[in-house]
Order: C-alpha cells, then sequence, then structure tokens
C-alpha cells in the first residue's frame, strides 16, 4: 500500500510550495516531492515589449528581490545594445548592488534563519520566531537592525529613484551620478555597515559555533549533499555578485567548468517533472541523472554556500579571513552541509560591506559620466548577477527596433530547485522512516531543509493571513485521510 | 513615485523609507496591496487607484507591492492602516469580499522566510518599542488567477472594484466620524 503525506500551505496566495511525501509498503519513504505554483506566461506577457521596459518589468516579478532583476535585466540591455557602460556606471551599480546584498543578507541571518540557528532548531516552537530571536540576541541588537535597515535602503533610493523597484538602470549606465557632496554620506553608511557584519559574525561564532549540538547539526548527514557549485568569479576567481563568469566546481571542488553568460545555454539545460511546475536545471555535460547527488549526477547548487565553494576566495581582507575560518571549521572545501548556507552568508555580509566601503570610498564614483548612449541595433542581451539567493541569468532577443520578440530568465530559486527537492526528501527520510518525530519537530526539521536555502517560490506579494500555515495530509493509497498535522 | 534625479540626498534619506521613523504623516491609511502584472492580484492596486484624492486631509491612499518586512515602512507612524489585498477562495467557502481585524487573525509564525505576517511585525515593533498602528482592518477581494503575467484583470475580478472601493470609503468614514462607530459594521470573518 502507497501512503501519501503532503505538506500544504492551507493559503494559498503567498506563493508557496507544499511538499508531498509518499510512503512504501513497509511504511518508509518512498519519495518526497516540493512542489511551487509557478508564475505563469512571462515570456508571452514581455513579447512585443520595449527592451528598455525589462529592468522595471522584471524588478516588478518579486516583492523579495527586485534589485537583482532590475540589475540582470539592465546588464542583458548592455549586452542587447554592445554597449560599455562607464567606469563610474560600474561602479555605482556595483555598489547598489552591495547594499542591496548587505541589507538583503542581514534580514535573512536575523528575522528569517535566525529561529534555526540563534533560537536553535531544537528550542519550542512558541521560541522558535523572530521574537525568540529578539530575545536571545536582546532589544538593542533588533532596533539596530532595523535601523541598518533604513540606512542602506535609505541610499538604495537615493540611487535607485526608490529602494525598491529602483528606476536606476539603464542600457549603457544608470540615471543618476552621484554628487560628490553626497559621498562623505555613503563612506559613513558603509563603514557602519562593515561594523555591523562583523558584528554578526561574531554574534554567529558565539551562538552558533560554540554550541556542539548546533554544530552537530550542521554538519550531520541529514542535511549533506555532495553535489556541484555554482557562482560568479572574477578574473582571479573571487566571488562577485555584479559581474564577471560563472564558475562551476565538482563535488571534490576541483573546477569543472567556466563559461560566460552568452554560454549559459551550453552550460544548463532544465529537466521537467510531471509533478511540478518549476524546470530543474542541470549540467548539461553531465546530464540529467534523477534526484541525486555525486559527481555522476548534473544537481548543482547556488547562493552563498555555493558561490564561496565555486571561488578562490573572496577580494577584501576581512571576508577572506571569516571564509577561511568557516572551510578550515568544517574540514576544507568544498562544504557540503546545507545548514551552513546561513554561515556563508554571514561571510557574503563582510564582502558586501567591505566592497561598498571600497567603492564609495574610490575618487571615481562621482564622476558625472555614467551613461554610453547605445548606437547598435539590437538583437540578443544575455546577462547573469548573483543574487542574494543564487545566480540569475536573463535573456532578451528583440527585432531592429528592440521590441523583444523572446526572453528567457533562470532565477536563483530555480538553479536550487534539484538540490532543494534532494534536501526535503532526505530530510522526509530521516524523521518519517524513525518514526520519532513530534508533529512539530518533524514540520521544523522539514522546512529547515529549505529554509536554509533562503528560498523565493512564486512571487507573489501577499500578506494575508500573514505567513504559511502548514498541513500535512497522510493518506491511504485510495487517498482517504489517515492523519492530520496542523500547524497554525 | 520616482523621485527628481536633482533631490539632495538629505532630503531623500528623510523621506519614507525606513522602519520606525516618526514622520509627520497621514494618520490614516489606505493601502492596496499586490502585483499590477499578475492579473487578478492587481485588485487592491486598483481599488486604492480608484480611491485616490476622494478623501480629504488626514488620509493617504498608497499602493505596494511588497510584504513581510517590508510592511513596516508604511506601516510606522500611522494610526489606523486598512489594508486591500487579494485571496484566493478555498471550493468551500463563498466568494464574497471580506473584512477582518488584525486581531482575528492570531500570532501565526512565519516558517519561511519571506512571509513574516502583519501579526509577527506588531510583536516586532512591540518588542523594539517601535510605533504600530493602533488599528490594522483587512479587506479583501477574492480572486481567481493571481498566477499568470497579464495586467488585466479578470472580468468578474474587475467588476468588484467599486463595490470594493464603496466599502473602504465607509470604513474609513466610520473613522473618520467620531459619532460613528469606531469599527466597520460588516461582519468579521477571519480568511
Amino acid at each position: 500500500m502507497t501512503q501519501r503525506i503532503t505538506i500544504d500551505p492551507i493559503t494559498r496566495l503567498e506563493g508557496h510550495g507544499k511538499i508531498e511525501v509518499f510512503l512504501d509498503d513497509a511504511g518508509k519513504v518512498a519519495r518526497a516531492y516540493f512542489q511551487v505554483p509557478e508564475l505563469r506566461g512571462f515570456e508571452k506577457f514581455v513579447v512585443g515589449r520595449p527592451a528598455e521596459e525589462m529592468p522595471q518589468i522584471t524588478s516588478r516579478i518579486c516583492g523579495v528581490c527586485p534589485t537583482a532583476h532590475h540589475m540582470a535585466a539592465t546588464k542583458a540591455l548592455d549586452d542587447l545594445y554592445q554597449v560599455e557602460p562607464p567606469p563610474a556606471a560600474q561602479k555605482l551599480r556595483e555598489m547598489v548592488y552591495c547594499i542591496f546584498m548587505l541589507e538583503d543578507h542581514a534580514l535573512h541571518f536575523y528575522f528569517l534563519g535566525g529561529p534555526d540557528f540563534v533560537v536553535g532548531p531544537k528550542a519550542s516552537k512558541g521560541e522558535r520566531n523572530i521574537l525568540g530571536v529578539l530575545g536571545r540576541v536582546g532589544v538593542d541588537v533588533g532596533k539596530r537592525v532595523i535601523e541598518m535597515r533604513k540606512e542602506l535602503r535609505a541610499l538604495m533610493g537615493y540611487l535607485g529613484g526608490k529602494p525598491i523597484h529602483p528606476v536606476f538602470g539603464l542600457p549603457g549606465g544608470v540615471a543618476k551620478p552621484l554628487a560628490p557632496s553626497d559621498q562623505s554620506r555613503f563612506v559613513e553608511v558603509a563603514k557602519k555597515s562593515l561594523d555591523f557584519a562583523l558584528f554578526t559574525l561574531s554574534t554567529f561564532e558565539q551562538v552558533v559555533l560554540q554550541n556542539k549540538a548546533y554544530v552537530d547539526t550542521i554538519t550531520s548527514e541529514m542535511y549533506t549533499h555532495r553535489t556541484y557549485y555554482m557562482g560568479m568569479v572574477d578574473e582571479k576567481n573571487r566571488v562577485n555578485f555584479y559581474d564577471g563568469r560563472i564558475r562551476i566546481v565538482d563535488p571534490q571542488g576541483r573546477e569543472f567548468g567556466k563559461f560566460g553568460a552568452r554560454e549559459y545555454l551550453e552550460s544548463i539545460a532544465e529537466h521537467v517533472e510531471p509533478w511540478s511546475y518549476m524546470k530543474f536545471p542541470y549540467l548539461k555535460k553531465i546530464g540529467w541523472k534523477g534526484f541525486a547527488d555525486g559527481a555522476e549526477s548534473g544537481v548543482f547548487s547556488v547562493a552563498p554556500l555555493a558561490r564561496l565553494n565555486a571561488s578562490d576566495g573572496l577580494a577584501t581582507p576581512r571576508a577572506q579571513e571569516a571564509c577561511e575560518k568557516l572551510f578550515a571549521t568544517l574540514g576544507g572545501k568544498p562544504v557540503h552541509h546545507t545548514l551552513v548556507f546561513h554561515w556563508a552568508r554571514v561571510v557574503e555580509m563582510i564582502y558586501a560591506a567591505e566592497r561598498f566601503l571600497e567603492l564609495a570610498e574610490d575618487p571615481e564614483i562621482v564622476d558625472p559620466n555614467v551613461r554610453t548612449i547605445p548606437t547598435c541595433v539590437p538583437k540578443v542581451g544575455m546577462a547573469v548577477v548573483e543574487a542574494p539567493r543564487g545566480t540569475l541569468f536573463h535573456h532578451y532577443e528583440t527585432d531592429n527596433a528592440g521590441v523583444v520578440t523572446r526572453a528567457n530568465l533562470i532565477v536563483a530559486t530555480q538553479n536550487n530547485a534539484a538540490r532543494i527537492a534532494l534536501s526535503v526528501d532526505k530530510a522526509a527520510r530521516a524523521l518519517l522512516d524513525g518514526s520519532t518525530a513530534r508533529d512539530d519537530g518533524l514540520l521544523n526539521m522539514v522546512e529547515m531543509a529549505f529554509r536554509a536555502y533562503d528560498p523565493c517560490l512564486g512571487c507573489s506579494t501577499h500578506s494575508l493571513p500573514g505567513s504559511m500555515p502548514l498541513k500535512v495530509s497522510i493518506r491511504d493509497s485510495r487517498g482517504n485521510l489517515l492523519r492530520e498535522i496542523r500547524r497554525d | 513615485m520616482i523621485k527628481p534625479a536633482d533631490r539632495g540626498i538629505t532630503e531623500e534619506i528623510s523621506a519614507r523609507g525606513g522602519g520606525g521613523e516618526s514622520l509627520p504623516v497621514s494618520t490614516i491609511l489606505v493601502l492596496g496591496l499586490g502585483n499590477e502584472l499578475l492579473t487578478d492580484d492587481a485588485v487592491g492596486i486598483r481599488v486604492a487607484e480608484r480611491l485616490q484624492g476622494q478623501f480629504q486631509g488626514g488620509v493617504e491612499v498608497r499602493t505596494t507591492s511588497l510584504f513581510g518586512l517590508s510592511l513596516l515602512d508604511e506601516l510606522a507612524g500611522r494610526e489606523k492602516v486598512l489594508l486591500v489585498d487579494s485571496y484566493l477562495p478555498d471550493d468551500l467557502a463563498p466568494a464574497e469580499i471580506r473584512e477582518f481585524d488584525l486581531d482575528s487573525v492570531g500570532n501565526v509564525r512565519a516558517p519561511c522566510p519571506h512571509f513574516v505576517g502583519l501579526a509577527e511585525i506588531r510583536e516586532i515593533t512591540h518588542a523594539l518599542g517601535l510605533g504600530f498602528p493602533r488599528e490594522v482592518y483587512v479587506l479583501a477581494i477574492p480572486v481567481s488567477d493571481p498566477l499568470t503575467f497579464s495586467t488585466e484583470m479578470s472580468p468578474e475580478v474587475a467588476a468588484r472594484v467599486d463595490e470594493a472601493a464603496e466599502r473602504v470609503r465607509g470604513i474609513v468614514q466610520s473613522w473618520l466620524s467620531p459619532d460613528e462607530p469606531s469599527s466597520p459594521s460588516q461582519t468579521v470573518r477571519p480568511l
């Protein structure tokens, strides 16, 4: 008899996934599936629209990471019109992007991923939330996070036109230079943000690394997959969020490939499963071998830990120091433990802050020349950035007037989809096969499996009723409900 | 609204955009939520647009596509907030416009990163000593397709914009008129 267990949001618009677990005759997990409601019709929607609208349209796909879409689309327009932005424009774009990454990562660490680490995976349900985090780190730290976020968003608003849905990037440059009189304000906030990022690392080390139980959980086999890793690097193979080439390393950490945005279709293919709207990207040269890890499987991973694994380090000193400590603590590169994404996110916060400061202090960043006017006839534009949640590809084709005839986006969470499916499957097996997990523990441990990736599922905008209650339904082979677990 | 390019940073930084700041803002906010590009998901925004310019001072009508903690920026400094949003009805519930108070939602915990809800935001602001509106009321409009890219709403959803706007007017009027009941008369029914 096959049993079916569904972990399903009982509300809908949040765009969340649900988890379905199928048991075999012996009551063991045969397979767990992670399903998401996919937004539909983007390619059709943008066909016939001017390519110049793409940075604004794509930034509205998602209320979580609009700056990533905006920047990827802007860079794709550079490629489409074969135009090179002036140095000041490139630096301004990268600085805005670093501010965005810093703010996004900070939010995740303190308010979103924090319950798993700062409070602890085995804390009671009542504590495992943002208030539990504030209880551990203190109200003053909470205020500091809110204040830092406010200052960073104000700077993004200044350069981007508004903190969210920026109107900043143009083909060949940006819409607004940085006034010399305002540069000192950016430097000041950058210094504060670096202090803040280093403080965050210190908090992580105190709360997490000095707690053996946490470290045991982090390194447990349940949260470990030996996959390929992908991330953008500069000419010295160091992490870069804004520009560079995509590097892939194998499960042993050896370079497997490297490609530019224009070659992404030669390196990545997408697998379709009948049970999911989401396509699962995989390494074309390896092929799709199912949901499996190891060197023989084309499954790969993106986002903070993947970026550190796929690089030879970071270009700024404090971040590099933190990165070296991460790998030294966990036995060297690559690290395959999913929960280390949280730690890697903090390392990237430091890099983002240091790079923000470097750029803010750069005399060239106030150069008023921030635009190269495009003159080429457009045809094809492709670009890639590293979003907080991983590698993001934008690809547009147009007619001679710059009207879009074809578009393709591979978004960050999609690039992680196969590994997320692996994580959910493995956690479900470990928990359900053991038959010892309490209902709440089951939900949280399975949720932890995908929460570490900071997934962005669907991109809806709703706040009602305010959260994602979960429901686990266990059914027999005829669909009869055997058991139901609810969290609401 | 896009800010003028020549605006100075001091003014920019002091503008709305951070959480917890004290600003001279309207005490009552009508906030349309949604995504204009996702078919019926636009309905909250369309209702808010219908109401632009229809209230006197002290009432501001805005729209946003943000959610989660980002709503802090919109709520800070307000006394009363009316959110206009959409919902996807289940098969059993009649597809009617619903109203409810945030108090009726309960303190649901977000198990996934990006869906920290209003109840949690309220708890966070209280814990941090930040301001939160004295009253948050929600008007939710049933929709059928919030996942397909289109700037056109379904006809049946578009047809309810006027009704929803009228109910918003009634709620705001009850807030503005001291002699009227302080909360709306419609039955509170949580989603």
